[in-house]
């Protein structure tokens, strides 16, 4: 069993590494081929993929600043100004580590708490994930960089990008132009390496490339400071990653942002965010991994799969003949409490495998830039191929491309975009759905008890966003004498 | 000078290149002769996410199909705006068999019959064979007072605007069973509001949650919620009882013939395929059918194995369509 497990988790984390090659497709291929192993090994090697997958995109997103997912984003924002200053060992390390306690922490809630979650995750109907989204959506505030109207309109930039292709009630097209591949819409890899990655290929052919990288590694592991920084924010993760992940309909990236949200306004130094915060990097890495067992929830004790992964994982039981839904633990429990055992596991041999191979990963850096730069571009547009097969997503990288550059010559954050573009389709359901059911009032947003919770907690956000902001520019201007970081 | 002499032998070696990529490429577009189909990989495109239905089956299909023709059968997934992407990615392709589509009566019929500036129509396609179906059911919670489908109606048509129901989207099977069951019973279905769910996952979830009243979904998502007493099935539309639901009535049974709809899962290709290729495809379907370690494993992915040849698949999809667009007309997606 350990040997499928790491099989698993092993493909997943070279998968992870490509942008675009996800999860979701590699579950999908390996299917059939697993149909001659029993179930249970079948599935925990299935399931390895998954989170092997939801690790190896940290590691570019670090590394070259392409975040292979959406749940990446976030890791990218401090993890690549770290390996910019050489801290890419510390970053990768903690990255891992991060996974491997708030993933075991988070399987710890899931085998106390799945079964009185299952009802909370139904309690979550179209009016509470409206909130949940503006909730979600006001992270924009702590994302925006140095000038909020900047980073508002680059929100709004995101938005719009997002109501481009089918329109959900109806199905009727919108900003399409009679062509089909913008139908489908714009897919948010395309867009995140376009703003992300391209980009900054391009600013760093601008000045001398030899030292794109600081180029003395400084260390490769943690340090102890390291890990006392990010010793709470690990455990913080881990809570904010599992609730999250219980709901259907929200992913990994949502509870990453959150995650990341929430450890920016708490720090005395927010203004470090984004600017290489090795807090960051723990939080967003420990609440991707963890809003895998929470996915775990829905899926295991209603037969509801949160996620494209766990919908793919759900195929994958039935054709072994599971059938996944709410008497599977009464029907298979060896079945189940094998899965959620490979799970700790699982996150172990991640740990295992991953820790040694930092050093690997690290030296990626020392390869001069002039090489490195035509394998990330390469890499680039692989991963936009890669989505759906198609040319019209190398279009819209190669665009976002451009896009992207000239944002940033002019000071507008590519956070925004990439959060917005996630978020409002299912800003734009929720509120379709609950204004159908509540038939056009408004009001059915305060008046049921979890939705007003989510909205006041959205003003608190937004305030302790701009209380901290206003904390940090100070204690900016204090920091810039004594180190130019 | 000796710049001209080096431009022009690149020039000449380019020419040579050119000439090359052309004579190697001219009898492959020669050979592609449908006798001996297929010659080279296959390509079945999905218009889905991995995962669904379209995506299983398919997959298992070209397990199989690998096998017995000796060529790889590869699944492609493109998915995109409810399934027409693929879709019209297929309907557009060249017509010599090596990229089919697993097609849906949503994106075949219904996407065409009720949405404006759909790609595609019905009959742009080379009908290959139907693989199966798959029935629908009209459930509710299990806390819901109505225990028949007669109680149900009754107090729908006594005030339609207090219910709601779940479908994913407005031109799928859900949305058109209910149009269906409704128009029968004598109330506009315009009256009933409609949520819109993005996938048939999201609505089993708002109707176990008691966010909306009823729905009609496809058998598999709503199997083990009523085997597991959380939801209660009242009808479905298979044409006999369902091992699975043995005490669930069948629509006619139950006195609402008009609920029919069912999803299908088959095969198509671009218009003009050659008779060779179509043939191929009947039979290796049919065969796979009754091979039975495939038919086993497609019963455990939810679809009930019912065999069409190309020219019933086309009828068949042509009168789903026909249906589709009076449906469409009373939910109002077109006048």
């Amino acid at each position: 069993m350990i040997y499928y497990c790491f099989i698993g988790v092993f493909i997943g984390t070279l998968v992870g590494v490509l942008p675009g090659i996800g999860a979701t497709v590699s579950i999908a291929i390996l299917t059939p081929i697993t149909l001659g192993l029993g179930p249970t090994a079948a599935i925990i090697m299935l399931a390895g993929i998954y989170y092997g997958a939801m690790y190896g995109g940290s590691t570019t997103a670090i590394l070259v600043n392409i975040p292979g997912e959406a749940a990446s984003v976030a890791t990218a924002l401090d993890g690549y100004q770290m390996a910019r200053q050489g801290q890419a060992g510390p970053a990768l390390g903690i990255s891992a580590i991060s996974s491997f306690l708030a993933g075991t922490l988070s399987l710890v809630l899931l085998m106390t708490l799945a079964v009185p979650l299952a009802s909370y995750a139904l309690r979550f109907g179209p009016p509470e994930y409206f909130s949940l989204m503006v909730l979600g959506l006001t992270i924009v505030v702590s994302l925006v960089g140095k000038s909020m109207v900047k980073g508002l309109l680059a929100g709004i930039f995101g938005m719009i990008l997002a109501t481009i292709g089918m329109e959900p009630l109806t199905g009727q097209s919108r900003f399409t132009f009679n062509s089909v591949d913008l139908m489908a819409g714009i897919d948010f890899v395309a867009v995140v390496v376009g703003l992300f990655a391209i980009p900054e290929v391009l600013e760093n052919m601008e000045g001398s490339v030899l030292e794109v990288y600081k180029a003395r590694l400084k260390n490769l592991f943690p340090s102890c400071e390291d890990l006392r920084r990010t010793g709470s924010p690990m455990i913080r993760s881990a809570f904010i990653g599992f609730f999250i992940g219980v709901l259907p309909g929200s992913s990994g990236a949502v509870a990453a942002f959150m995650a990341y949200n929430v450890e920016k306004n708490i720090s005395k130094h927010p203004e470090r965010f984004g600017a290489g915060a090795i807090e960051g990097v723990a939080a967003s890495e420990g609440a991707n991994n963890a809003a895998v067992s929470g996915a775990m929830v829905p899926l295991l004790s209603l037969g509801i799969p949160v996620s494209p992964p766990m919908a793919v994982l759900i195929g994958a039981f039935m054709i072994h003949g599971l059938r996944p839904g709410p008497m599977l633990f009464n029907n298979n429990p060896e079945f189940v409490w094998a899965l959620i055992a490979s799970m700790y596991v699982g996150n172990v041999i991640l740990l295992i495998l991953n820790l040694p191979l930092v050093g690997l990963w690290a030296q990626l850096i020392r390869v001069p830039y002039p090489y490195l730069a035509p394998g990330i571009m390469v890499l680039c547009f692989l991963g936009a191929y890669g989505i759906r097969n198609s040319f019209f997503d190398v279009a819209v990288a190669f665009a976002m491309g451009i896009v992207g550059y000239v944002m940033r010559k002019l000071d507008y954050p590519a956070a925004p975009v990439v959060l917005a573009l996630i978020l409002s389709p299912m800003l734009e359901d929720a509120l379709r759905q609950s204004l159908t059911i509540s038939k056009g009032s408004i009001n059915i947003f305060i008046t049921r008890p979890i939705s007003l919770t989510l909205l006041i907690l959205a003003a608190i956000s937004v305030f302790l966003s701009i209380y901290s902001r206003r904390k940090g520019s100070k204690a900016t201007a204090a920091f810039v004498e004594e180190d130019n970081t | 000078m000796r710049i001209h002499v080096c431009l022009f032998s690149r020039l000449a070696y380019l020419a040579i290149f050119l000439g090359g990529l052309s004579g190697f490429w001219a009898p492959v577009a020669e050979c592609v002769a449908a006798a001996d189909y297929p010659t080279k990989p296959v390509q079945i495109v999905v218009a889905f996410a991995p995962g669904g239905s379209s995506d299983q089956v398919s997959r298992l299909l070209a397990t199989y199909l690998s096998k017995k023709w000796g060529q790889p059968v590869n699944v492609v997934n493109k998915p995109g705006g409810g399934g027409v992407v693929g879709t019209a990615a297929v309907a557009q392709a060249s017509p010599d068999g090596y990229m089919v589509n697993n097609g849906q009566v949503n994106t075949l019929a219904f996407a065409p019959a009720a949405q404006k500036n759909n790609p595609y129509n019905w009959d742009s396609f080379t009908y290959l064979a139907r693989i199966g179906v798959t029935p629908s059911v009209l459930t509710v919670n299990a806390n819901s007072p109505y225990k028949t489908v007669k109680e149900l109606v009754e107090a729908v048509k006594k005030d339609p605007a207090k219910f709601k129901t779940g479908v994913s989207g407005l031109a799928g099977t859900g949305a058109f069973g209910i149009a269906q069951l409704l128009q029968s019973a004598g109330v506009d279905p315009a009256k009933v509001d409609m949520v819109s769910f993005n996938g048939g996952v999201l609505v089993i979830t708002n109707l176990a949650g008691g966010h909306v009243d009823f729905v009609a979904q496809q058998l598999p998502e709503v199997l083990e919620m009523v085997r597991a007493g959380r939801l209660r099935a009242l009808m479905h539309t298979n044409a006999v009882r369902l091992k699975e639901l043995p005490d669930v009535p069948t629509s006619k049974e139950a006195g609402f013939p008009a609920y029919s709809v069912m999803a299908a899962s088959g095969y198509v290709g671009p218009p003009n395929l050659p008779k060779e290729v179509v043939s191929k495809w009947e039979t290796s379907i049919a065969n796979a059918l009754k091979d039975v370690e495939f038919a086993a494993s497609l019963k455990k992915v939810g679809l009930i194995a019912d065999y069409q040849n190309a020219r019933d698949y086309r009828a068949w999809t042509e009168e789903q369509y026909k249906s589709a667009q009076h449906l469409a007309v009373s939910l109002g997606l077109k006048k």
